[in-house]
């Protein structure tokens, strides 16, 4: 167990340490779920960096622009998701395996769409409503999988 | 450049020419600048409308922004003048203190007139535009100075080409770049000579690589090191201009103007660290803090687009209008996360690329913790000696223990 003064104490994580592993783990995400709908929109005929410049919350912005809001926008996301393992999940005496993990964080990527597609896109307009539900919904799945895959190695890593 | 063993000191014999050949290019560079900046100001006050490529003038389109933002064109003339004199004071400065305090070296003179001719670059289209019968002189000073680059890619910083073999391809570039404008001038069809250069693109870094990794002292791979900083980070600030150009966070004509001359500030001043070795080994606390706060600023940069866009659309959903409170949370939310992201990215960094800092920190920090449980003092001793041998490897370690002292 490692006995630095930030965190980590009796296996439990700080807050804000859970924060940067939700967000870094959130950017990753977020670029495994960016290039999957990239690939399936292409199957479609959609050319990758017309489906990228659909993330931008402008229209008139550039796929460039895109791909950073949806990046940061996962990143955020990411931040939620490892605070509320932290909180809720993590405990010195429980440790389930890393499939249940990759679930619960695939679950949490649901959520996230059922947020969006019902609540978020059509008050604001998004372009990604442009995207069939099945990439998008394939795509949050990915998504959350990735996000709790890679915030329970970061959390294993640093209790190493 | 280390003088005693590269032997780039000159001899006595050779002292005088070689000042009087380095006065000559100074002489040059100033008669450059005395002609060429008063036609740049004047190109700089006029709008360009067909073939802006070569011209110092903005066009049409930046003249709308600048309009747009409130500026004149005066004005936009007369900061872009104050800014060109401020990159042509740095750039000729340090090549005017590298001759200072090392006029006795070769290898430093040749920098020292490379960076001097590289201050008067701006300058050499506008006057051959304006006195095409003095436009020889102008391009001589631009041949000399890709002469000189090219000499300081292949000497640098021991004095010597390395590979040996490595002269006869340096050595025609090196001719070519002198007399190759002078001969495409006169005769057109001869400008498929510039295809010669391409090997430079890899002989360059190939001789670089070679010499760091065979030949170079530990002086001299600290050299490499303060001049390969200096070109990634002026290739990083490039790269990050270009970026804030494409999302027009800045107006193009500020990003060209005064953003490109400021990365390219870079070179001359780790140049010149370089070769006066100065703080030669600070290299590494500079490089690791430049990795770690470089990304700690776009990791918040991107957090900061992020928690905007997003509090946005809850405002959106929630009140049907956008908030101001959105920016004031989302800078709440960074200021937050600032410390604790600092240190994981420091940790990151020192792990992948500082192994040995990391490991030796790894390993006080090991002893600290173990010292709460060791009460023996012979093991204690025996610990802390392994820990000296372990984080300092130095050649030889003893511990003195006085007997019977006072107790405190």
């Amino acid at each position: 167990m490692m006995t630095g003064t930030n965190h980590i104490v009796n296996g439990e994580i700080s807050a804000s340490d859970a924060a940067i592993d939700g967000l870094l783990s959130g950017v990753l995400a977020g670029l495994g779920m960016a290039v999957y709908i990239a690939l399936a929109m292409l199957a479609s005929g959609v050319a990758p960096l017309a489906t990228l410049a659909l993330f931008a919350p402008d229209p008139e912005s550039g796929p460039l622009v895109g791909v950073l809001a949806h990046l940061a926008v996962s990143g955020i996301y990411g931040v939620l998701f490892g605070v509320g393992y932290a909180v809720l999940l993590r405990r010195p005496d429980y440790n389930p395996p890393v499939w249940l993990h990759a679930v619960i964080g695939g679950l949490y990527g649901l959520l996230l769409l059922l947020a969006g597609t019902l609540v978020l896109l059509p008050a604001t307009g998004s372009q990604l409503q442009q995207i069939p539900l099945l990439h998008l919904a394939i795509g949050h799945l990915l998504y959350g999988g990735l996000l709790g895959w890679l915030v329970y190695r970061r959390v294993r890593r640093m209790e190493a | 450049m280390n003088q005693a063993a590269s032997g780039t000191r000159l001899s006595s014999r050779w002292l005088w020419p070689a000042r009087l050949a380095w006065s000559l290019v100074l002489l040059l560079a100033i008669w450059k600048l005395v002609l060429g900046t008063p036609l740049i100001y004047a190109e700089k006050q006029t709008i360009c409308i067909e073939a802006c490529a070569e011209s110092n003038s903005p066009t049409v389109e930046d003249a709308a922004a600048l309009h747009a933002s409130g500026i004149s064109l005066a004005e936009y003339a007369s900061l872009s003048m104050l800014f060109f004199l401020l990159e042509t004071v740095i750039w000729m400065g340090t090549g005017v203190l590298i001759f200072i305090l090392r006029s006795d070296d070769w290898m430093a003179l040749l920098t020292s007139a490379m960076m001097i001719l590289f201050a008067t670059g701006p300058v050499d289209y506008p006057i051959m535009r304006a006195y095409p019968s003095l436009g020889w002189l102008a391009l001589l000073g631009f041949s000399l100075q890709n002469a000189f680059l090219f000499l300081f890619v292949g000497l640098f910083p021991s004095g010597r080409f390395v590979p040996r073999w490595m002269r006869w391809f340096w050595i025609p570039m090196v001719v070519i770049a002198l007399v190759g404008d002078f001969l495409v001038d006169v005769f057109p069809a001869a400008a498929w000579i510039w295809v010669l250069w391409f090997p430079f693109l890899i002989l360059g870094p190939y001789s670089q690589i070679y010499r760091y990794r065979k030949a170079s002292s530990l002086v001299e791979r600290l050299q490499t090191w303060w001049v390969v900083f200096g070109f990634s980070a002026m290739a990083g600030l490039i790269l990050m201009g270009a970026f804030l150009e494409q999302v027009g966070i800045l107006p193009d004509i500020v990003i060209q103007d005064f953003y490109f001359g400021l990365a390219g500030l870079m070179l001359p001043i780790c140049i010149a660290i370089s070769v006066l070795r100065f703080h030669l080994w600070d290299i590494d606390v500079i490089i690791r803090k430049t990795l770690v706060y470089g990304a700690l600023s776009l990791t918040l940069g991107l957090v900061f687009f992020g928690a905007v866009t997003l509090l946005q659309s809850l405002f959106v959903v929630l009140s049907g209008q956008r908030s101001a409170v959105a920016a004031v949370i989302s800078t709440l939310f960074i200021a937050a996360l600032f410390s604790p992201l600092r240190r994981r990215i420091q940790n990151d960094i020192d792990r992948r690329f500082f192994r040995k800092k990391y490991d030796a920190e790894k390993i006080v920090e090991a002893f600290s913790a173990g010292l709460r449980q060791e009460l023996d003092p012979e093991q204690l001793s025996e610990r802390l000696l392994a820990v000296v041998e372990e984080t300092l490897q130095p050649e030889r370690v003893s511990l003195w223990l006085r007997e019977g002292g006072p107790k405190r």
